[in-house]
C-alpha cells in the first residue's frame, strides 16, 4: 500500500498537488481569514502511487514509499472478480476462451468508434481539440515523461512506455522542432479497418494523432501540431511546433 | 516589419481598448492553438483555446444541420459577462470576453471590424 507523507514546513500552499492527484487523496487546509493554507493528506488509502504529486511539488516536500504503481480499477472490490476472470485465476469451467476475448474486443472497438464518431458529429472540426486536450490531462499521469530534455529521448521514452499497445517508429528532424513518426500498426488500425474505413485518415486516427501531439506539447512545453503525411499500410505522422 | 503575431496582438490591443468593458480577446486556431492574445493573466490560455475551438466546431455543426448555413458568432451570456465568439477566416475564431454592463451591439460592430482587419492579417501571412 502506497504512503504519501507532506513535510508541512516545506509546503507553499500552490494546491497542485490537490489539483494533480487523479484520487484525491489531498485537501488544502483554510486559515481563519478562508486563505487555502499547506496541503495535507486526507484519503491515505485512496494513493495509487502513481507520485504525480512528488514529480509536481515545486517545493519537493511530498514523499511516495511504497508505491506499487496500480491501477484503480483493479482495486475496486466489485472488479476484483473480473480481474481473476481475466488473469485466469478461476476454476476452469470459469476461464475466458479466445472467443470472450474477441467479443470483449469487438465491444472496446465499437464503443472506441462511436465515442469518436459522436465527437465528430457534434463537434465537427472542434474535436481536434478534443483529442489534443485529452493528451495533455493523459501526460498527468506519465509524469517520469516529464524528465526528457531532448525530443529523442522523449519519444524514446513514449516507444517503451506505449510497447505494450502499439510500436512506432521516430525520426526527429528540423533541429527538434519537428519529428516524424511511423505507426507500423497501431491498435486503431485495426478497429478502423474492422468498420471498413482507411486506416490513418479514419476520424478515430486524426483523434489518435491529436492526442499524440497533446501528449508532445504536455511533456515538452511546446506546441506541436500534428499532420498525416501518409497512411498506405502504416501511419506517418509528422508532429511539428507551431510557431 | 511586425510579425503575423505581433500585428494580431495590435489589433487584440485595438479591439480592448475601444471599451473599458472589454476585458480580454484572443484568436484561436480550429485545432485549439492560440494565435494571439490580450487575455488576463488569471485566465488559463490553453484551456481557453481548446473550449473556443470546441465551441467554433459545435457552432458550424449548428449552423449547417439547423440552417444549412456558414457559422459567424457564438455568444455566452453569464451572470458576470459575456463571452463573444466570432469565425476569423476559415480556421480560426476570435473569442472575446466582457463585462456585464457592456453594450453588445458596440461589442459587435467592434468585433466586425477587428475580424475583418485580423483576416487580412492571417491571408497576408498565408
Amino acid at each position: 500500500m502506497p504512503t504519501v507523507t507532506i513535510e508541512e514546513a516545506g509546503c507553499r500552499d500552490c494546491g497542485l498537488c490537490v489539483e494533480i492527484c487523479p484520487t484525491d487523496v489531498f485537501e488544502q487546509a483554510k486559515d481563519s481569514g478562508g486563505a487555502k493554507g499547506i496541503a495535507q493528506v486526507v484519503r491515505q488509502d485512496d494513493c495509487i502511487g502513481c507520485t504525480s504529486c512528488v514529480y509536481l511539488c515545486p517545493s519537493r516536500c511530498l514523499q511516495v514509499v511504497s508505491e506499487s504503481p496500480q491501477r484503480p480499477f483493479y482495486r475496486l472490490e466489485s472488479n476484483a472478480s473480473l480481474v481473476a476472470r481475466f488473469l485466469q485465476q478461476v476454476p476452469a469451467t470459469q476461464k475466458l476462451d479466445q472467443t470472450d476475448y474477441d467479443e470483449a474486443l469487438k465491444d472496446t472497438h465499437v464503443r472506441l468508434k462511436a465515442l469518436s464518431d459522436a465527437l465528430k458529429e457534434i463537434m465537427g472540426r472542434g474535436q481536434r481539440a478534443v483529442g489534443r486536450s485529452a493528451g495533455n490531462l493523459a501526460a498527468a499521469h506519465m509524469p517520469e515523461m516529464y524528465e526528457s530534455t531532448e525530443l529523442a529521448e522523449l519519444l524514446a521514452g513514449l516507444r517503451r512506455r506505449f510497447a505494450h499497445a502499439f510500436a512506432f517508429e521516430a525520426e526527429v528532424d528540423d533541429g527538434a522542432r519537428s519529428a516524424t513518426l511511423t505507426f507500423p500498426a497501431c491498435a486503431m488500425h485495426k478497429v478502423v479497418a474492422g468498420h471498413g474505413e482507411p486506416a490513418g485518415s479514419a476520424n478515430l486516427c486524426e483523434l489518435f494523432h491529436e492526442y499524440f501531439a497533446g501528449l508532445m506539447s504536455a511533456f515538452t512545453g511546446k506546441n506541436y501540431a500534428a499532420a498525416t503525411l501518409g497512411t498506405v499500410g502504416q501511419c506517418t505522422v509528422k508532429f511539428q511546433i507551431r510557431s | 516589419m511586425a510579425s503575423r503575431t505581433e500585428k494580431m496582438q495590435d489589433i487584440l490591443r485595438g479591439l480592448r481598448g475601444a471599451s473599458p468593458d472589454i476585458i480580454g480577446a484572443a484568436v484561436v486556431s480550429i485545432d485549439g492553438f492560440i494565435v494571439a492574445s490580450v487575455l488576463p493573466a488569471e485566465v488559463d490560455e490553453e484551456l481557453v483555446s481548446g473550449m473556443a475551438a470546441a465551441m467554433l466546431g459545435v457552432g458550424e455543426r449548428i449552423s449547417s444541420e439547423l440552417m444549412a448555413s456558414v457559422m459567424e458568432q457564438v455568444y455566452v451570456r453569464s451572470e458576470k459577462g459575456y463571452v463573444v465568439l466570432n469565425a476569423v477566416g476559415a480556421d480560426s475564431v476570435l473569442v472575446v470576453l466582457t463585462t456585464k454592463d457592456a453594450k453588445l451591439g458596440l461589442v459587435f460592430i467592434e468585433v466586425k471590424r477587428r475580424c475583418v482587419e485580423l483576416g487580412k492579417a492571417i491571408a497576408a501571412s498565408a
